[in-house]
């Protein structure tokens, strides 16, 4: 059986706010020195699959300088490999994708070329560490033209999901996408298996009547009428990182000494783009605990309950406490952070105090984003000395020290550099 | 600049650091926290643009070969020049194992005359500094000499480890290998630049008659013709010819001077292990010490080099330690001043190493090897090892690789208290 993976890669991922204005979601980096694609990536390597596309639209330089050709895992190959389908031109013209599907019908081209038995359709935003080829498996001895991966949500969560109903035999009846009143507590994972010869057919059929063809919304239901799709229900971690509290929260959870992903399986062991630093430093008068640190930082102040990505520099004094600090990130002494996710690249002066909650106000440019009590600054801002930023505060990317024009920018505030590229929302 | 070709000595058998070198050749050794030895001789002829390599292996070269792969993490996977491992072979009419190091240079002189050098780099890699060849290259050819060879100003009490020279304008005019006693005062580091057609001319004069090292048999008769030039070098280069320097060379590294590991203009390549950021657990303590990747920190650790994927349990203590890859040291352990190789295994509530710092004989590996002695009242655990629970021992201590804990209790009944010499 050969088996072609599909990787969506495109999306913007806008309520990640800063860290995913100037890259794609599965961009944004994770857990020290990941960044969200690894999961995906690594998984497929893992369950056999060396064949893998990944359909970029949103962003993608980051991502592929990442991705590059694939040697982190080991898919520089001859046969295979990863492979980019990025939006194009034809001579029929063409257009940007409008949805899940529409990117693949926008290549149908090449799924009508491959000589696979079977597609499979994944998301580059989820961490999860899932084996595939028990879902493969799973998929032909129950024989259906798809298969969908779920796995149980809290009932009180099933508003934020597509839900599936299943009869006796786990063959697909209903799907409702976010439903008010769930029938079932069965999520749809976004992980889908297809006969690829079921799936042309049926993109084939619906791209005339939609045209931003969505796989949760229109393939999936159009498929359960025929009857033939079948789930494969997946026990593991899985999560969607879809909101700055989302992705604040799975960060917290990798410092806790039972951390529920379990990124120390010397057998699932994340893959990931090295970037060649030294060891970590840890100075006389350091302070760290409960924390996660990756190579290349150099610590002399306090860090607790943080994540640290490569090459952060902690002076001596400064205390970092629940953040997330992304590479190269340096906080001058005696500043204090606390629950602050930097982007790369951001510079603390001395003394500054970024973080602490006043009245908790929530954020002015997005309100519904920035409401939990964290602030996110954007890459490569230069924070100036003695600043102080609230909770809740937005504080874009390459915002120089001289844009700070007030000493104090209250909670909920949104600053950005008038210099920037400053995308609209 | 000429064509250069670097070859590098990786094959010799070194016994003075005991049973972490037993199965494996000095240039394998684990240094840093990530790296091992041969990253940094690797790392300079990158960062000197010298990209045709040849490595001449020979004692247990499993551990180097698979480190160097095909020189991906230099970048040396070249399809012009690039890394080359050079193993003894076997041919039709000749075959021997190296039998010294200019025989290693003579055997493979049809793989360095494929290159067309006009010079040959002849480094050592079991060797720790960061030295720009190229400012090298430039004096050489400034100095229109046959040779140069880079040497440091340093008075080394025990120079019979070392040789030395005496420098006269731009020559070297003396040199005296392992003396005894020295007035001299630059040590040779054993980093040769020839040109080529010198040195293949000289290597075929000698080689055949039987004189198989390249000190001995080319440098110190081309000193004496005056054909060798100085190249003083004064940057940062450590010793690891015995246990302590290796140990002190390691310390070294530590937060206060590690300048060296954190240069991000010559980063020290080495391959990626894959493995995750560090966690530090809500009871960690940390004081200046390096960590790499991997490591799981739940107890104390002090003044120690810790490798990748290091577990140190809740409640043990680990003081001035060196800790390779893998190591895992349970609950309530208290080490101090060890060197643990990789994969071993201590469980809870060990001591090693009780804290009165002597000198002694720490044995030999083998009946062939050299004492292994110290000073600083070292305590080294071989690979793989694995201490029993409640297990103590005094320090200064060498414990064989790959011993069960059956074998450590028996052992422990069997190791006689050192001789102490009192600092």
């Amino acid at each position: 059986m050969k088996t072609d993976a599909y990787i969506l890669v495109g999306g913007q991922g806008s309520r990640l706010s800063v860290l995913s204005e100037h890259r794609a979601k599965p961009a944004v980096p994770f857990a020290g020195k990941y960044r969200i694609i690894d999961f995906t990536l690594t998984n497929c390597v893992y369950s056999g699959l060396f064949r893998i596309f990944m359909l970029t639209q949103y962003r993608p330089r980051s991502l592929m300088e990442h991705v590059g050709v694939g040697k982190p895992w080991d898919l520089d190959r001859k046969w295979g490999g990863v492979q980019f389908l990025h939006p194009y031109l034809g001579h029929h013209g063409s257009s940007w994708y409008s949805g899940t599907a529409d990117a693949i019908v926008q290549n149908l081209n090449v799924l009508r070329d491959s000589d696979a038995d079977e597609v499979l359709i994944l998301s580059g935003d989820h961490v999860y560490k899932m084996n595939y080829d028990l879902l493969l498996r799973s998929h032909r001895e129950q024989g259906g033209d798809a298969t969908v991966g779920v796995i149980e949500v809290p009932w009180d969560q099933t508003r934020h999901f597509g839900i599936l109903s299943t009869d006796a035999a786990g063959r697909i009846v209903e799907f409702e996408e976010k439903p008010l009143e769930a029938k079932s507590n069965l999520a749809s994972m976004g992980v889908y298996v297809f006969q690829r010869h079921a799936l042309i057919e049926v993109l084939e059929k619906l791209k005339a009547e939609h045209s931003n063809l969505d796989f949760g919304k229109h393939v999936i239901p159009s498929m359960i009428a025929g009857g033939r799709v079948s789930t494969y229900h997946y026990a593991g971690y899985w999560l969607d990182i879809g909101t700055v509290q989302s992705y604040f929260a799975a960060s917290m959870d990798l410092v806790r000494d039972e951390p529920p992903l379990n990124l120390f399986d010397p057998d699932w062991h994340i893959l990931t783009r090295e970037h060649n630093r030294p060891p970590t430093c840890i100075e006389a008068g350091a302070d760290v605990r409960r924390s996660f640190i990756t190579d290349g930082c150099q610590i002399g102040g306090r860090v607790e309950g943080s994540v640290l990505g490569p090459g952060v520099v902690v002076e001596p004094g400064a205390r970092v406490k629940d953040c997330v600090l992304m590479d190269d990130c340096l906080v001058r002494r005696d500043a204090v952070l606390e629950r602050v996710i930097l982007d790369k690249r951001v510079r603390v002066g001395a003394s500054a105090v970024v973080g602490v909650a006043e009245d908790n106000r929530v954020n002015e440019e997005q309100p519904d984003v920035l409401s939990h009590g964290i602030t996110i600054v954007g890459q490569g801002t230069r924070i100036p000395a003695h600043q102080r930023i609230g909770t809740n505060c937005l504080v874009g990317m390459l915002v120089a020290p001289e844009e700070f024009t007030q000493r104090t920018l209250r909670d909920g505030t949104a600053l950005r550099s008038a210099h920037a590229e400053h995308p609209v929302r | 600049m000429g064509k250069v070709l670097a070859f590098v000595l990786a094959g010799g058998r070194s016994d003075t650091l005991g049973v972490l070198t037993k199965h494996r050749t000095m240039a394998a050794v684990p240094f840093g926290g990530r790296y091992r030895v041969i990253d940094f001789t690797l790392s300079n002829c990158v960062h000197s643009r010298v990209t045709t390599v040849q490595i001449a292996t020979q004692y247990s070269p499993h551990s180097l070969q698979q480190h160097i792969q095909q020189g991906r993490p230099w970048d040396l996977d070249r399809r012009d020049g690039g890394a080359w491992i050079l193993q003894p072979y076997m041919g039709r009419t000749d075959s021997n194992w190296y039998r010294g190091t200019a025989d290693a240079l003579f055997q493979n002189l049809d793989m360095i005359a494929t290159h067309r050098p006009d010079m040959i780099l002849v480094l050592s890699g079991d060797q720790v500094y960061r030295m720009d060849y190229g400012e090298m290259i430039r004096q050489h050819r400034r100095n229109k000499a046959d040779v140069t060879m880079a040497v440091k100003a340093m008075e080394p009490s025990d120079s019979e480890r070392f040789g030395m020279v005496e420098v006269s304008g731009n020559r070297v005019v003396r040199f005296d290998e392992k003396p005894a006693r020295t007035t001299l005062s630059f040590v040779n580091l054993a980093i040769y630049l020839f040109e080529a057609r010198y040195l293949i001319d000289r290597l075929q004069e000698f080689v055949p008659s039987g004189r198989y090292d390249l000190v001995w048999d080319v440098l110190i008769p081309a000193v004496s013709e005056r054909r060798v030039a100085p190249f003083l070098f004064e940057g940062y280069w450590e010793d690891l010819g015995t246990l302590d320097a290796y140990y002190q060379a390691n310390r070294s590294l530590l937060p206060a001077s590690s300048a060296y590991l954190m240069d991000r203009q010559w980063p020290i390549y080495t391959p990626s292990e894959e493995r995750p950021p560090a966690k530090f657990g809500g009871t960690a303590t940390v004081h200046n010490s390096i960590v790499a990747n991997g490591c799981r920190i739940f107890g104390r650790v002090e003044n120690s080099v810790i490798f990748p994927g290091v577990l140190v349990g809740e409640g043990s203590l680990v003081r001035d330690s060196i800790v390779f890859s893998g190591t895992q040291i349970h609950h309530g352990c208290r080490i101090s001043r060890a060197i643990l190789d990789k994969q071993v295994v201590i469980a809870d509530n060990a001591t090693l190493g009780v804290d009165t710092p002597m000198s002694a004989s720490l044995g030999r590996v083998n009946a062939n090897a050299p004492d292994v002695t110290t000073e600083e009242g070292l305590l080294v655990v071989g690979k793989g090892t694995h201490i029993p629970a409640g297990f103590e021992c005094r320090r200064p201590l060498m414990m064989d690789s790959d011993l069960t804990e059956e074998a450590v209790r028996r052992l422990a009944a069997a190791v006689p208290v050192p001789e102490a010499r009192e600092n």
